[in-house]
């Protein structure tokens, strides 16, 4: 029985086409080839965008940065259930509750505390399903970005009026 | 009628019980699962809810299991349509009224109507009419009612009325508009209240020191012991993700406290996280755990020594003061005292110890000693102690004025203590070694009837403290190697006949 003899991995012998025919290895009409593309692409209107001064169009059911969401009397509809932080795969979400002020009549519950560590948020929306009162949404307002940690702990404050 | 063992078939597997036990019980005790919101193993029977549905040969509908007597090859089934029908149907009427406001509700995740829902109620409800709306009331310091949640099992009457004997709680109006309410004058406010709140199998009850504190997904459990009085209840504590203990719960224990607790037991945790004695001390400075144990075992051997023990201490500790001072001090005496008592608390179906001390009987046991009379015999003795090894462990402890004289007579104090309290402001305290709680700590303790029981560490401790076993052999070898070193002093001194009594 005879056995194949094993490869030497840096040789390329064997390899197909490792041998480029001499037209070829002279690489001139392959850059012709890419220049050609280049120089097509100068009379097309350009994809990118000018961005700071210019924004990108983003689709409605684009997932930005959170808001929570205020019912008719404009109080915030959350309750404290805490559904959004178990649901949140990055553990994202920090919330503290406390007894509801008693004149809102019909919840007994809402946050002291809600934070959204926007550092951590993988704006995977899991908290907008999560959410039984519909008090979490996602706005199509692109991440933003701070000069320090702090600032992307959003409170309770800036998502109610985000 | 004579009780004697009779047999029947559970869902075709044949066992035998006592002829005086219910289906629900031959059930539950034969590991078959039967769903239940008013029946509990500890109170009398209501019959109520309607849940506890069972199929028994013969009979021409489904029966509730925990109000049928067992009779002679009786054949239940557990499974089957006819049950999951009954059961369904059970659930939907529950639920009418009931106001579906889980996110908001404490006992959401531990919750009955939550759990059984999911196993044999339907998937959508059918009741679209408008809900009865109940009151909401607060029932007394600890317990807070919602009545939209109540299915009025009636657990919670028959608690106060078999158990706690205050017969604070009945049910007023009725059907679908019945609720819970305080007879008038009267508050839910007597030292059991609290269990109220755990064998309310909805949210209906809920204990106002744990309200909105957290979810109950969000805690973790460890078994444990209750230390604050000498009954030694069985408990569960659940701890939070940043591991503070955010309430205990009692654990069955059919020989100690079945499944009950008393409130002060409940509430008895937060010690753990105040005030705590962070580092060692030497001369009311932090000093390195080396530095204190040096300076302890120079001080112990010293005249006059006298080792005093609480009764808050496991057998564990007390062995090993015993073999301590066996071992290195044998002139030195062992004293013992305990944090003061009150009354006992009667009640119909279970007993508050007027003892606040966990292991008064193991002292009795390992050192021989009576607490109370030995502190009362030292505190007698005129002779000045020069130094006196205070193992105290008691949170919340007023110094007494036998301690007290023990105390001004003591040249200086090495003090074992959980906290900074007024025992480390008092006295000429040289020494200071942080100790453990009870929940960080392991241990036996004998509680008032002389079961033993043991307890683990339910959690990471809080400060920098030490087991009082670790801190006695430390101690020992500390001394040993002193003496080898040729530094230690020569002789202990006799501590005026206090000696270790057999």
């Amino acid at each position: 029985m005879s056995v194949a003899p094993a490869r030497d991995k840096n040789s390329r012998e064997d390899l197909p086409g490792s041998r480029l025919a001499w037209f070829t290895r002279l690489y001139l009409p392959t850059i012709a080839k890419g220049m050609l593309i280049s120089l097509r692409h100068f009379f097309r209107k350009p994809v990118t965008i000018q961005y700071p001064e210019q924004k990108a169009k983003i689709s409605e059911r684009f997932r930005g940065e959170h808001r929570l969401t205020k019912d008719a009397d404009g109080n915030m509809k959350c309750v404290a259930c805490y559904m959004c932080a178990t649901a949140c795969p990055a553990q994202c979400i920090h919330i503290e509750a406390q007894a509801a002020p008693p004149e809102w009549e019909n919840r007994d519950k809402i946050p002291k505390v809600f934070e959204i560590d926007m550092l951590k948020c993988i704006y995977c929306g899991y908290c907008v399903e999560a959410c039984p009162k519909e008090a979490i949404e996602m706005t199509n307002k692109v991440p933003q970005v701070y000069d320090n940690r702090q600032a992307f702990i959003y409170g309770l404050n800036k998502l109610l009026n985000n | 009628m004579t009780i004697k063992e009779v047999k029947i078939k559970i869902d075709d597997k044949e066992v035998t019980v006592p002829s005086n036990w219910t289906v629900i019980k031959a059930c539950h005790e034969n590991g078959v699962d039967v769903p239940h919101y008013c029946y509990h193993p500890d109170l009398s029977i209501a019959g109520n809810c309607r849940i506890c549905m069972v199929g028994v040969k013969g009979a021409p509908r489904p029966v509730v299991a925990c109000a049928q007597p067992i009779t002679e090859n009786m054949e239940v089934t557990t499974k089957g349509k006819d049950i999951e029908e009954a059961r369904k149907s059970v659930m939907e009427f529950l639920l009418i009224n009931h106001p579906l406001d889980c996110p908001e509700c404490d006992q959401s995740g531990e919750c009955r109507l939550q759990n059984y829902s999911y196993t044999y109620g339907r998937d959508h409800g059918r009741f679209h009419e408008e809900k009865v709306v109940k009151s909401k009331a607060t029932m007394g310091p600890h317990v807070k009612y919602w009545g939209s949640r109540c299915i009025v099992c009636t657990r919670c009457v028959r608690f106060t009325d078999e158990v706690s004997g205050t017969g604070d709680l009945g049910v007023i109006y009725r059907g679908d508009k019945s609720e819970i309410a305080l007879f008038p004058g009267k508050t839910l406010d007597n030292p059991l209240s609290l269990n109220t709140v755990d064998i309310c199998p909805v949210g209906a009850l809920v204990s106002s020191d744990f309200l909105f504190q957290t979810r109950v997904w969000n805690l973790h459990s460890r078994p444990s012991m209750c230390s604050d009085c000498a009954v030694g209840c069985n408990t569960r504590v659940d701890m939070d993700t940043k591991n503070a203990i955010k309430r205990i719960v009692p654990r069955r224990n059919d020989q100690v406290n079945k499944e009950w607790m008393c409130d002060y037991g409940r509430l008895s945790f937060p010690y753990v996280q105040e005030n705590r004695l962070m580092k060692p001390m030497v001369d009311g400075k932090d000093a390195p755990y080396k530095d204190a144990r040096k300076a302890a075992a120079e001080l112990l051997q010293r005249k006059n020594t006298v080792v005093l023990v609480s009764a808050w201490n496991s057998n564990e500790a007390f062995a090993a003061v015993k073999e301590f001072v066996e071992q290195n001090l044998p002139g030195a005496g062992i004293a013992g005292y305990a944090n003061t008592g009150r009354a006992d608390e009667v009640f119909p179906g279970f007993t508050i110890s007027g003892d606040k001390n966990p292991n008064r009987k193991g002292m009795r046991e390992i050192l021989g000693i009576d607490a109370d009379a030995s502190l009362k015999e030292l505190a007698a003795d005129k002779e000045a102690i020069g130094t006196l090894l205070l193992m105290h462990n008691i949170p919340g402890y007023a110094i007494t004025p036998e301690l007290k004289a023990v105390l001004d007579r003591t040249e200086s104090v090495i003090l074992m203590d959980l906290a900074k309290t007024d025992l480390l402001k008092y006295g000429n305290v040289a020494v200071a070694l942080p100790t453990l709680s009870t929940f960080e700590k392991s241990g036996t303790f004998v509680n008032k009837d002389g079961i033993h029981q043991k307890f683990l560490p339910v959690m990471e401790p809080a400060n920098f403290g030490r087991h009082e076993v670790e801190m006695m052999h430390d101690l020992g070898r500390e001394i040993k190697s002193q003496a080898d070193a040729g530094a230690a002093a020569n002789g202990h001194g006799a501590a005026g006949g206090m000696k270790v009594k057999a």
